[in-house]
């Protein structure tokens, strides 16, 4: 992340350590509903903003800074549609569409949405829509990408928690709703590999806080007289965390870069396994080694882990993603060259 | 512990091109045996070649016979050879930790001597580290340099020193004086000195390049020694960092998996797509820690504890690597087989244990990262 602002960097990490404490996203959970308050002072200093272009409504900055705001929420478990908005502002601007203020949400990007006769049915599992004051959907209609929009006001919502106890309901489009649908002009796979990598981002960012977490607590936590982490068995657990969280920050910084050199398609399909398998890692050696307290809701690990299996895969499946990687490896000329790449070489023939 | 992502620089692409360019030519399938990375076959005219192509020594000082590279052009060079599995076994040890701990610490005169060897490929060095009773408490060497008239008298046994028979030279370290860390130094021992006697110690697959090295009254003169009297033990540390960041700790199984990989695209059974995508993700981020570790070595740092992590890490990778290929041979793979890729991952399988070992336990790795966690 060499190319954030580190003023930028200071700033989100200020906001989201004062502001997003383990009460607030506690109560966040328990109310099963976004926390306006949190969202109006979130939009007081512009961040869900970031990284749209200012001809869209946002207040500019590169990929690398969103990917950092949504890293840097993640890290506290903020109860905030900060991927989902951001996606949905982004399609609003390739699609040429107005703004509209958020929060928003995103659909679309798991289950195929499909265009009929000018409207859809029900899309399951979409994250703050009850909240959200429009869904902005990657959809299909006949043969051609098209981004849809559906206002507040034209859908109902069937209440649905996520194993985060973040709120992710069914939308339902009423009859005879106003949808709009506009042309996507670029391939549906850009809009999927940006929201991959954000993706990989908010689990980077889990898998180093849930490292930062596990490293504190078993410097403090003594058991036979001294600190538990000065323990072999222990310090296995500490080190596999680190090793994590090192390879999946470098991996979504990597693909950063790559995203912004060329097409980025091997580099965020690699980084959507390594980091959804890190992370998985990560939250079982961390309650490994705190032991019961981990186990409680009082105690913020939770908060992080349980995001983690909610979000690990989210849009696409592990072994699809998998295969993914796999498909690049059986075409390539030589496995070696493959992961040796630079970044902007091309796909292979 | 955050790594900073970098890319190759235009030039370093080239190199890179060249060098497979012209392995392409001088290896071409089915001309040498297929090694396991840093295991590869000892081929003193590779390594000549190699030295001459100036592949060999590459941060050595120009005034020696090296070439002012920087880690980042040894790491493409390295990479390059151990995808192929090329026969490098000659001169690993010399390039990856000699040649620059001498550069670092040796004298004018020895610098003289031996890097302009080392870097033609010539040399080819040995590690005297272990001994019957000092493996992962490397502080416990006992063989000790006693102070004679003109220079040292060695006596005691040094063992599991990989390539020794072969050698034309072994860096031991050395007992000096009682003082645990502080009485330890090095010494560069030519391979036919009177009173050393080297024998192959059997490897677990039949091989003999493991081996016990008995000293009884060497006569070393002083200039021997490499470095101050009692600096062996910090000198040793600095070349272990150099050991453990670079991609020899997980490209060892580089010429398995492109086999393996080759084979499967026929068939592509889902849980082998699944597996080599995994497989393939891992290298791929690996490598990316490994190329900003280089990048650090070149900016001037000492990333000791980052290095430890990475091979604590990348060596159980090549494991599961070797695990995940026996089991969609089918079958146990055979010594004997016809088919090179079968003999070799028969070797594997046999050999895999010593990568988590060699060069530091990944329990003393556990331990060198956690105190570098602390330390932060």
């Amino acid at each position: 992340m060499s190319h954030v602002d580190p003023d930028l960097l200071d700033l989100l990490q200020d906001f989201f350590a004062t502001e997003v404490t383990p009460e607030v996203v506690d109560a966040a959970e328990r109310a099963g509903a976004l926390p306006a308050d949190l969202w109006a002072r979130a939009e007081a200093v512009e961040i869900p903003w970031i990284g749209i272009a200012e001809e869209h409504g946002g207040v500019g900055g590169s990929l690398a800074d969103a990917v950092a705001m949504v890293q840097e929420a993640a890290r506290r478990a903020a109860p905030l549609p900060l991927v989902e908005h951001h996606l949905a502002a982004w399609l609003l601007g390739l699609a040429g569409l107005e703004r509209i203020d958020g929060p928003l949400t995103v659909a679309g990007l798991r289950e195929e949405v499909t265009v009929t006769d000018g409207t859809v049915g029900p899309i399951v599992e979409v994250a703050w829509a009850a909240d959200a004051r429009a869904v902005v959907a990657l959809a299909r209609e006949d043969d051609r990408a098209v981004v849809v929009v559906l206002d507040r006001d034209s859908y109902d919502v069937e209440p649905g928690t996520d194993l985060a106890g973040i709120p992710v309901p069914t939308v339902v489009p009423g009859a005879g709703a106003t949808v709009r649908v506009v042309p996507l002009p670029v391939p549906a796979e850009q809009v999927r590999r940006r929201a991959e990598l954000l993706r990989c981002a908010q689990l980077a960012g889990l898998t180093d806080a849930i490292f930062e977490l596990t490293r504190a607590y078993v410097a403090e936590r003594h058991q036979f007289g001294k600190p538990v982490g000065s323990f072999q068995a222990v310090q296995v657990h500490t080190v596999t965390l680190a090793q994590c969280a090192s390879m999946s920050l470098l991996s979504v910084d990597r693909s950063v870069l790559a995203l912004e050199a060329g097409s980025g398609e091997f580099e965020v399909a690699a980084t959507a396994v390594v980091t959804a398998q890190n992370a998985v890692q990560a939250a079982a050696a961390a309650h490994q080694a705190h032991g019961a307290i981990g186990m409680t809701r009082e105690y913020p690990l939770q908060f992080l882990t349980r995001r983690v299996h909610a979000w690990r895969q989210r849009w696409t499946a592990q072994p699809a993603a998998e295969r993914v990687v796999g498909d690049w490896a059986f075409a390539a000329t030589a496995l070696s060259q493959l992961v040796s790449r630079h970044h902007d070489e091309g796909t292979p023939a | 512990m955050r790594l900073t992502p970098t890319v190759l620089t235009p030039e370093e692409r080239a190199l890179k091109q060249e060098v497979s360019d012209w392995l392409d030519e001088r290896l071409p399938e089915g001309s040498y045996p297929l090694g396991l990375g840093m295991a590869g076959a000892v081929d003193p005219e590779f390594s000549k070649d190699l030295g001459s192509q100036g592949w060999i020594g590459m941060s050595l000082p120009k005034e020696f016979g090296g070439h002012g590279r920087t880690a980042v052009d040894r790491l493409i060079v390295v990479e390059e050879l151990l995808a192929r599995g090329a026969p490098i076994g000659y001169h690993w040890i010399a390039d990856r930790q000699f040649g620059p701990g001498i550069a670092a610490n040796g004298t004018e005169q020895q610098k003289r001597e031996l890097l302009p060897g080392i870097a033609a490929g010539e040399f080819s060095f040995a590690i005297g580290m272990s001994e019957p009773d000092a493996g992962s408490d490397l502080a416990s060497v006992r063989t000790r340099a006693e102070q004679v008239d003109g220079g040292w008298r060695i006596n005691g046994t040094k063992i599991w020193t990989t390539g020794a028979y072969t050698a034309t030279h072994i860096v031991a370290l050395l007992r000096t004086s009682e003082d645990r860390h502080n009485g330890l130094t090095q010494f560069i021992i030519d391979r036919h000195t009177p009173g050393l006697t080297v024998s192959p110690i059997e490897f677990i697959d039949g091989t003999k390049d493991f081996c016990e090295l008995s000293f009884v009254d060497v006569f070393l003169p002083d200039d021997r020694r490499l470095g101050e009297v009692g600096a062996g033990w910090s000198q040793n540390t600095g070349e272990l960092a150099l050991e453990r960041g670079g991609v020899d700790r997980w490209m060892t199984v580089m010429p398995l998996l492109e086999r393996w990989a080759r084979r499967e695209a026929k068939s592509a059974s889902a849980s082998a797509a699944t597996e080599l995508g995994t497989i393939t993700a891992k290298a791929w981020a690996l490598r990316g820690m490994s190329l900003s570790v280089a990048r650090m070595v070149d900016a001037g740092a000492s990333p000791v504890t980052e290095a430890a992590l990475i091979k604590e890490m990348a060596t159980r990778f090549e494991q599961s690597c070797v695990e995940t290929m026996v089991r969609h041979l089918g079958r146990t793979p055979r010594p004997d087989a016809d088919d090179p890729y079968e003999r070799l991952l028969a070797t594997a399988v046999q050999v895999a244990p010593s990568w988590t070992i060699r060069g530091g336990t990944n329990e003393i790795l556990r331990s060198v990262i956690s105190k570098g966690l602390r330390n932060r």
